[in-house]
């Protein structure tokens, strides 16, 4: 075959060239633009990768923290929450360098622990305000939200998240727990650079349809492409457009990401633009306030009258006021141990053992009293939880003078629960309302039967119990009606307990209206005694009165008879003897109850002691009663002749008389009296002892208790002249000689009396 | 007068009633005597007196104020007048004695003539039967 080479080879040959070096330049330029998009894709994709690594960071850190809190809120339960969020927050200023940081806390929906605050001015109440309450409703319903960026007043902005927070009891809303991550932050972690290629502007339209663009970041290429994203911020004015240059498709997760990010970092330039200068201004009055309450708070420890010392949980000082340094009387270096410190000062000598005990078991709160030299203190020791770790507050308060006024409380105290415990007088403190306050053992004993002095009772219900026990409740005047009327001392009544035998007291209330407390004392003072002693006087005028008018009477009748009437010589003579007769009786009732007076009112002190003999004196007595002995058979014996003893002869001679007297009158005639004196031993005491036995009538046992009454004369006396003031006042004697008296006497048989006497007075 | 009007005068003391009998000695009444409020309420019931003259304060279980109470009580008694004769003159033994039932009531030492009037006002006596214009 020849190939006829003509001339439109070469024009084939250039075109079929042509062609292929199109279709390959065709080709290549795909290849080039395939391979650019493919590492725009690349770069995308990796950006992309960083954003959302350095966001998700940003967003676990932020939900870890108030899933922490909440943990621990619910083990510890609602009320300890809050102190421990206090000493969480304790430091926010370390805590801005840091990615999240936890800034408020608002139980019911209301922010109320916040910080930074001063003043007025809280930073949780800006967040409340700035129409964040549609992201805090939002946040109770569906859970934690994460909500737009937001300018801190201390000067950031911040990305929020709001945790709802729920009872664990009844599951109602309890607040939220409001977490910040600063967006400086997240943005430089973020690696904006990246996004260097994309197009990320800011733009609002005025009110004359002309564009205004704020912000534009990257080349502001006129080669924007299709791809773009277009959003209106919440202002409603500005809108935000994030583009890409010729790129012919992106990775729409890559792309979510960047304009998410694009469109905070926008809002944020949009806000800083916004507020830059009134920014500012409280960044610095903040940043002031903030080292004026450091200051103020420094102040404060330095001027507490407490000695403070911060250690860590090894008790080494991290922090002491001037105070904590007076008290240790040395300089305190830092991290000087505490314990050994207190060691050479305390003198306490377990305190070293109880301290490092309490602290390795970390019980740590606790409240002891140290003594250092002459000083007494109340020394507590607190543990805080803080962003700086674990620490330990002691707190050293002075206690000397308040423990010195405590012992001497202690010992007034004391002394008054001893004074009264000795008064044997019932007393009772009643309160304002008339509650029993204390009472004294006398009150106690006394009204153990009335009231349940243990239990406690009212004033009103003593009262009712005392008319109830009293003998004349009539003469009671209720105090708890008087409380109200009535200061100071009132001598109020006499009471009378009901009982045999009867005791009477007389009863003072003092009410003390001046006194917080005791609203009332009551006092009872027994007066048993001298009320008896006055019945008695009172009952012996009566009956002395009675026994002298007897007499009186007869001599009265008899002489008016005498003088009014004729009676014939020997009525007369009977008569005028009646009248002689009782003129008698009435001057020796006379003589006796003057001896008696007598012996009673100077108790024996007008005795005249001497040396006697008793049974000279027995003679004597003998020698004056011939006449009225003469109708008795006298036996008289005395077991020897030696009865020397220190007495008033003429009272014991009184005594013998009466005692002999009343033998004579009250035995029938011809029976014998015996007589005999004897010694005796009576309680260690030597003495005598002289007896006079009679064989008369005698007496019964209930006549007996009553021989030494006044005036008493037994039933069958009878006719038996005499005053019944013999055998009171042989007692008055024979008591003032300190002797003893026993009688014995069956009725029909006879009577015997024993004087006992001692021989030394 | 018809019979003789009945005294009783219940008193311990001998001499009283020796007494209370020489005043009446020349008077028509007819004297009883007790030494003790029971014999004087035995007599009471035997002899039913118009008129007792009453001790208060005499020995044993019974006395004067007893014994007028005890004669107040009686269906059979309750009629017969009471003076009563006493050494106790307080206001309130007085009282007491009017309480107890008694008519009247003598403090002792006592005027026997004013005794008399006493018993002529008790006894209703007009002034001739008059104890106290007769008796001596």
């Amino acid at each position: 075959m020849t190939v006829n080479l003509n001339r439109h080879t070469p024009k084939l040959i250039t075109a079929f060239s042509f062609i292929t070096v199109l279709i390959t330049g065709l080709y290549l330029m795909k290849n080039a633009a395939d391979e650019e998009r493919f590492q725009k894709q690349e770069q995308m994709h990796q950006a992309a990768h960083l954003f959302a690594t350095a966001f998700e960071r940003e967003v676990h850190v932020l939900r870890s923290i108030p899933q922490i809190l909440h943990a621990q809120f619910q083990l510890l339960g609602p009320d300890r929450f809050s102190a421990v969020f206090s000493s969480l927050a304790v430091d926010v200023q370390h805590s801005f360098q840091r990615t999240g940081v936890i800034i408020a806390m608002a139980p019911a929906g209301q922010v109320s622990q916040v910080y930074p605050a001063t003043g007025q001015r809280l930073v949780g109440m800006d967040l409340m305000q700035g129409g964040e309450s549609q992201s805090v409703q939002r946040a109770v319903a569906q859970g934690p939200v994460l909500s737009k960026s937001w300018s801190l007043i201390a000067g950031e902005q911040m990305l929020i998240i709001h945790y709802p927070v729920f009872h664990p009891d009844d599951e109602t809303f309890w607040g939220l727990i409001t977490a910040l991550a600063p967006m400086d932050t997240v943005l430089r972690q973020s690696n904006l650079a990246q996004l260097g290629q994309f197009d990320i502007a800011l733009k609002r339209t005025l009110s004359n349809h002309k564009e205004q663009t704020f912000l534009r970041t990257a080349v502001a290429g006129d080669k924007v492409e299709s791809l773009y994203h277009y959003m209106d911020l919440p202002d409603g004015d500005w809108q935000l457009l994030i583009s890409s240059p010729s790129v012919a498709s992106i990775n729409p997760v890559w792309l979510g990401w960047t304009l998410f990010f694009a469109s905070i970092f926008a809002l944020t330039a949009y806000r800083l633009a916004m507020q830059p200068q009134q920014l500012r201004a409280e960044v610095a009055a903040r940043t002031s306030e903030l080292a004026n309450h450091d200051k103020f708070l420094n102040d404060l420890i330095s001027s507490l009258p407490v000695g403070i010392v911060v250690t860590d949980t090894f008790a080494r000082i991290r922090y002491s006021n001037p105070v904590f340094n007076r008290i240790m009387d040395q300089s305190i270096e830092e991290n000087q141990s505490l314990i050994s410190m207190l060691e050479t000062v305390v003198e306490n000598t377990n305190m070293r053992q109880f301290l490092v005990s309490r602290i390795s078991l970390k019980e740590v709160n606790f409240d002891v009293m140290v003594k250092i030299g002459e000083q007494e203190f109340s020394l507590t020791c607190t543990h805080i939880d803080t962003i700086q770790g674990n620490l330990l507050v002691w707190v050293f308060r002075d206690i000397t003078e308040i423990s010195r006024i405590n012992r001497t409380l202690r010992s007034v105290s004391a002394t008054r629960a001893e004074m009264l415990r000795v008064i044997p007088d019932p007393m009772a403190f009643f309160n304002k309302k008339g509650e029993l306050m204390e009472s004294n053992p006398g009150f106690q004993a006394l009204f153990a039967g009335l009231v349940d002095v243990e239990a406690g009772f009212s004033c009103e219900e003593f009262e009712k119990q005392l008319v109830r026990h009293s003998a004349k409740p009539e003469k009671l005047t209720p105090v708890f009606n008087l409380s109200q009327s009535h200061q100071g001392q009132l001598q109020l009544d006499t009471f009378i307990l009901d009982g045999r035998p009867q005791r009477v007291f007389e009863r003072t209330v003092c009410f003390d209206n001046s006194s917080n407390t005791v609203g009332s004392i009551m006092h009872f003072r027994d007066v048993t005694d001298a009320y008896e002693v006055d019945r008695m006087k009172t009952e012996f005028l009566s009956t002395a009165a009675h026994e002298l008018r007897t007499p009186l009477a007869n001599i009265f009748g008899y002489t008016e008879l005498l003088i009014k009437a004729r009676f014939d010589a020997e009525r007369q003579s009977e008569m005028l003897g009646i009248i002689h007769n009782q003129t008698r009786r009435l001057s020796n009732i006379i003589d006796d109850l003057l001896d008696l007076a007598r012996i009673e009112s100077r108790a024996g002190e007008s005795f005249k002691f001497a040396q006697h003999d008793l049974l000279q004196l027995v003679d004597n007595v003998f020698r004056e009663m011939e006449l009225d002995l003469r109708h008795h058979q006298l036996q008289y014996s005395s077991a020897s002749s030696n009865f020397k003893l220190i007495c008033d002869g003429d009272k014991i001679e009184q005594v013998i008389q009466n005692l002999l007297s009343n033998a004579i009158k009250y035995s029938p005639e011809s029976t014998a009296i015996a007589l005999s004196v004897n010694t005796e031993t009576s309680e260690g005491k030597p003495g005598f002892t002289f007896c006079i036995k009679d064989q008369g009538m005698g007496m019964s046992k209930d006549e007996l208790q009553q021989i030494f009454d006044r005036f008493y004369r037994a039933e069958n006396s009878g006719q038996i002249p005499g005053t019944g003031l013999g055998m009171a006042i042989v007692r008055e004697i024979v008591i003032h000689h300190r002797g003893r008296i026993d009688i014995d006497s069956e009725p029909d048989v006879g009577t015997t009396v024993t004087i006992w006497l001692p021989q030394q007075q | 007068m018809t019979e003789k009007r009945k005294i009783l005068v219940v008193d311990d003391n001998k001499e009283l009633r020796m007494l209370i009998s020489l005043t009446l000695e020349f008077s028509q009444c007819e004297l009883l005597e007790a030494d003790s409020a029971v014999s004087g309420l035995e007599m009471l019931r035997t002899h039913q007196p118009d008129i007792i003259l009453l001790d208060v304060m005499m020995p044993g279980e019974l006395d004067g104020l007893g014994l007028c109470r005890m004669i107040r009580d009686d269906e059979s008694l309750k009629h017969i007048k009471i003076i009563m004769l006493s050494a106790k003159g307080q206001q309130k033994d007085v009282q007491m004695g009017l309480e107890a039932g008694a008519d009247d009531y003598v403090v002792k030492p006592f005027s026997p003539s004013e005794l008399m009037q006493k018993l002529d006002i008790k006894l209703d006596f007009d002034s001739r039967d008059s104890l106290s214009s007769n008796s001596y």
